[in-house]
């Protein structure tokens, strides 16, 4: 089978986010970059079937230079092979890296598309539906379970109070949600090939950004916290309080 | 036999007087050698396909291990009864063998040696040594098959092995009996075991039995000498070589590897041991006392040190002869991992690295660093490792804490405190490196601001790094994760170097090994000191006005990194005798034989689902002593025993706080 898994460089979920000096971008010193918790789960779910049917695992990231660490984290993880398609600037426009995906994608002959089911940087949730409708592709996202059949896929998605079970014909496109798998730790081995990989960078079309930032704002400060008291006796004043103070009840 | 100078007057004693046929005993003594030293040989080859691992430097000291463990039996007699008992075996047996070579040299090389004053001598040294033989032998029998301790195995040949030691005494004696009764020596009281027997016999018995008794002596002797390669006999060659090859290093320093320039990494299968590691698996004697004091073992978890040992050292054996065999035939011998083979994962990973099994062991096996090894091979090579690691790595690797919380809030916990900087005062007496504890963990964070009232109403000239600091990197390397350290300690010694200052100070015993024992395999050698040193030092020289307020039944809880890692008892207690009111107490175990929290060897990262927990054990040999504070001096130690207190629900009459807490409390 040909797998392929898209994939990003983010802040880490831990990074303090400062707002750049525009307003428009973040402060990008002493950020480090990490891979998509969620592209983790699309590129375990493609190491898996590989590992269990065969074929390679492509992986596909839209980036600048540092975007390379985020490939050699999952040729550590054990994908074969990594294509950059090169963009100096940060887009948040999720069509318009659709677009660039489904440029160097399309014409790969892939049977299975993954991604994650959305970035924590922008947070569109966009990418894998827009991906899927540029290449004609049924596109299932959200996914907790994945199994592969004969020429098609049965996935368990996550809807709002159960779980959806979808099937689909391959080639198709996944987004994966948490909960699909557990990512695993690359090994030594994996991390000292991924060192020497040869990354594939390509030109994309990156000409139709048609999103543009206005204004970055960091959130309001978090209110203090309060402890009522402890057990059953601080019950009354606790309902006192959401009723009167916070007036949620 | 014919003896040159005998006369009634000169004390000596006629030998092989009523043999014939004697020099059969150098054939069959040549037999047994034989049989020694091919059964040597045959280990030999399997000690060689471990990797070269030098051992060879400081011969004198090497020398002086094996004279004060070996034949003092100082390692020994530590467990005092069973050590008495061996050193009454290996002590009989030396003797009486030293005693048959005299004879030997006599007897057949002419030598004059047994005679006149000395020869009494020696009579009497052999007759006692020969009773604390059998004594000892006696003992032994006694204790494995009626005290039956949990420690030991009942299995056949030790009871084999001890009836034959116990056959060869006795029948030695009755040698003696039989000879004095036939010879009837003037000088005989000189043997009073020898007399005692002899009176039971008359001259014409003893003639006969003599002579019998003299060729099943020798015969199952021989048998002895032949069987020691094949049993664990082998001990009493291999174990004074093993303390020879003792390791001169720090006990907390752990092997580096080269990491550019391997192929694979750890151990997985026999050839990636060290030849010495292959070695001691050999000394092993199964005394048990590694299992004694192993915290896992007591726990209940799968582990035992002394059942890894044997279990490698028969898998040695097995896969040892499989290799030799497929490489005489020119062909690669077939992958078979020892972990989940041989030993399974869940004892490589139940490992606490607490050292006490180490520091126990008669005979200087080397646990730890094999229990690492395996783990290097499964984390490095197979990314195969308790689950809840995975946060701990992906946490040292981006953020350089295991829990994983934002590099840059490395230095929050500081807000508010007046803390010095580095980066503001540049030059300084004492790096105080806070470490990840310090820094994030709200306990260990309550030790830091006690640390910075401390140095401060002191006055010492300290700073710390802030952000700057990464994680020391000791749970890392404990669990196997060599990239991920050298990567810390590299980061860390980059920086350490980068500014100035005297000491380094630590509040944490991890911290302290690492940089201490294992930077300087890094190029980063610096003078690092523990807290409790600090602080004791600050007493003593009056630094610290301290008023006590009321702390009875105070005790303090060794860390292993601390007591058996760095020899750091004496200041702990002296801070804790300076701040107690009186009634300070030891825990049952302490010093050296400390109880583990369970928090080291990156066990505080992992779940601990089976068995017992080993800080509730230990928690509860504080209310047994019925001790209201338990002093810490150990960040993993004050969170898992502070636990602990309230999962046992002691809150009401244990607390638990660390040393520098108590000293901030009272100044």
């Amino acid at each position: 089978m040909k797998l392929i898994v898209c994939i990003k460089e983010v802040p880490d979920t831990e990074t303090y986010i400062k707002i750049g000096a525009d307003q428009k971008s973040i402060n990008e010193a002493n950020v480090t970059f990490i891979m998509n918790p969620y592209d983790e789960y699309a590129v375990e779910e493609a190491l898996k079937i590989q590992e269990a049917r065969g074929g390679e695992v492509t992986a596909v990231t839209v980036g600048g230079e540092r975007a390379n660490d985020t490939l050699r984290t999952a040729i550590a993880m054990g994908v074969q092979n990594a294509v950059r398609i090169k963009s100096e600037q940060f887009v948040s426009d999720g069509l318009a890296i659709a677009k660039a995906y489904a440029g160097v994608i399309g014409g790969m002959g892939a049977d299975l598309i993954l991604l994650g089911k959305e970035t924590i940087d922008d947070g569109s949730t966009q990418t894998g539906p827009m991906l899927g409708e540029l290449l004609n592709l049924p596109c299932i996202t959200m996914v907790t379970k994945l199994e592969i059949g004969d020429g098609k896929v049965t996935a368990e998605r996550e809807v709002s109070g159960g779980v959806e079970t979808i099937e689909a014909p391959m080639p198709c496109i996944i987004t994966a949600q948490k909960g699909l798998n557990e990512p695993r730790y690359p090994s030594l081995r994996g991390k000292m090939m991924a060192k020497k990989a040869v990354i594939d960078e390509k030109d994309g079309a990156m000409d139709a950004v048609q999103v543009e930032i206005l204004e970055m704002k960091s959130p309001p400060a978090r209110g203090e916290a309060r402890v009522v008291g402890e057990g059953a006796d601080a019950v009354p004043e606790l309902v006192r309080l959401l009723k009167e103070e916070a007036k949620v009840i | 036999m014919q003896e040159a100078i005998v006369t009634s007057t000169t004390p000596t004693r006629e030998i092989y007087w009523n043999i014939d046929g004697h020099l059969l005993i150098y054939a069959a003594f040549a037999l047994a050698l034989g049989i020694f030293i091919y059964g040597f040989y045959r280990r030999i080859r399997l000690w060689k396909l471990g990797k070269p691992e030098p051992r060879n430097d400081q011969i004198g000291r090497r020398i002086w291990v094996v004279i004060r463990d070996g034949l003092l039996q100082k390692s020994v007699v530590r467990d005092r009864e069973p050590g008495l008992m061996h050193a009454g075996i290996f002590g009989g047996m030396i003797v009486l063998t030293i005693g048959t070579f005299l004879v030997l040299l006599q007897a057949d090389f002419g030598m004059p040696i047994l005679y006149g004053q000395f020869g009494l001598y020696y009579d009497l040294i052999l007759d006692i040594f020969g009773a604390v033989f059998i004594l000892g032998l006696c003992y032994a029998l006694i204790r494995r098959y009626l005290i039956r301790p949990a420690r030991l195995n009942i299995i056949y040949e030790d009871a084999f092995i001890l009836f034959g030691l116990l056959f060869i005494g006795i029948t030695g004696f009755l040698l003696e009996g039989t000879r004095i009764a036939a010879t009837q020596p003037a000088w005989s009281a000189w043997s009073p075991v020898g007399v005692v027997i002899a009176s039971w016999y008359t001259p014409e018995t003893a003639v006969l039995h003599h002579r019998i008794l003299w060729w099943v002596h020798m015969a199952v002797s021989m048998g002895f000498i032949a069987y020691i390669p094949f049993s664990k006999l082998m001990h009493i060659i291999i174990s004074p070589a093993n303390m020879f090859f003792k390791t001169f290093k720090p006990r907390g320093e752990l092997a580096t590897i080269d990491i550019e320039n391997s192929e694979t990494f750890g151990v997985s299968d026999i050839p990636e041991f060290t030849w010495k590691q292959l070695f001691d698996l050999d000394a092993c004697t199964q005394c048990g006392r590694c299992q004694d004091q192993c915290p896992a073992y007591t726990s209940e978890k799968p582990l035992s040190p002394k059942k890894l040992i044997l279990d490698l050292q028969s898998h040695l054996t097995l896969r040892g002869s499989t290799i030799i065999k497929a490489k005489k035939a020119g062909n690669e011998p077939d992958p078979d991992a020892i972990a989940g083979n041989a030993v399974s994962e869940d004892e490589i990973w139940a490992c606490t690295t607490c050292m006490a099994c180490q520091e126990h062991c008669p005979v200087s096996i080397e646990h730890v660093q094999k229990i690492v090894d395996l783990r290097r091979s499964l984390v490095l090579m197979d990314s195969k490792f308790p689950q809840e690691l995975n946060l701990a790595f992906k946490g040292l690797e981006t953020n350089a804490n295991p829990w994983n919380m934002g590099a840059a809030t490395r230095g929050d916990w500081m807000e508010d405190l007046n803390v010095p900087t580095i980066m503001d005062h540049p030059e300084v007496d004492y790096l105080w490196f806070v470490g990840c504890a310090g820094a994030f963990d709200d306990k260990a964070k309550a030790t830091s601001a006690a640390l910075v009232k401390i140095l401060n109403a002191a006055g010492v000239s300290y700073a710390v790094l802030g952000a700057d600091e990464q994680c020391c990197g000791d749970p890392a390397r404990r669990s196997g994760n060599e990239y991920v350290f050298q990567m810390l300690a590299q980061a860390n010694i980059e920086m350490f170097k980068s500014v100035k200052f005297k000491k380094i100070l630590t509040a944490c015993p991890h911290c302290l090994n690492v940089i201490m024992n294992e930077y300087p395999q890094f190029d980063g050698k610096f003078e690092v000191v523990h807290h409790t040193q600090l602080i004791a030092e600050l007493i003593a020289e009056g630094r610290l006005n301290i008023q006590k307020n009321g702390l009875p039944a105070a005790s303090f809880h060794d860390s292993c990194y601390l007591g058996r890692y760095h020899d750091i008892y004496k200041a702990p207690r002296d801070i804790m005798k300076a701040v107690s009111d009186g009634g300070f107490r030891e825990l049952a175990r302490n010093h050296d034989r400390s109880f583990c929290c369970g928090g080291g060897g990156a066990r505080f990262f992992m779940e601990e689902n089976t068995g017992k927990r080993i800080n509730h054990l230990r928690i509860q040999e504080a209310a047994d002593a019925e001790v209201k504070m338990l002093g810490v001096a150990c960040p993993f130690c004050l969170t898992m025993l502070g636990d602990a207190v309230k999962e046992k629900e002691l809150d009401a009459s244990i607390e638990v706080k660390d040393i520098a807490q108590l000293v901030a409390e009272r100044i």
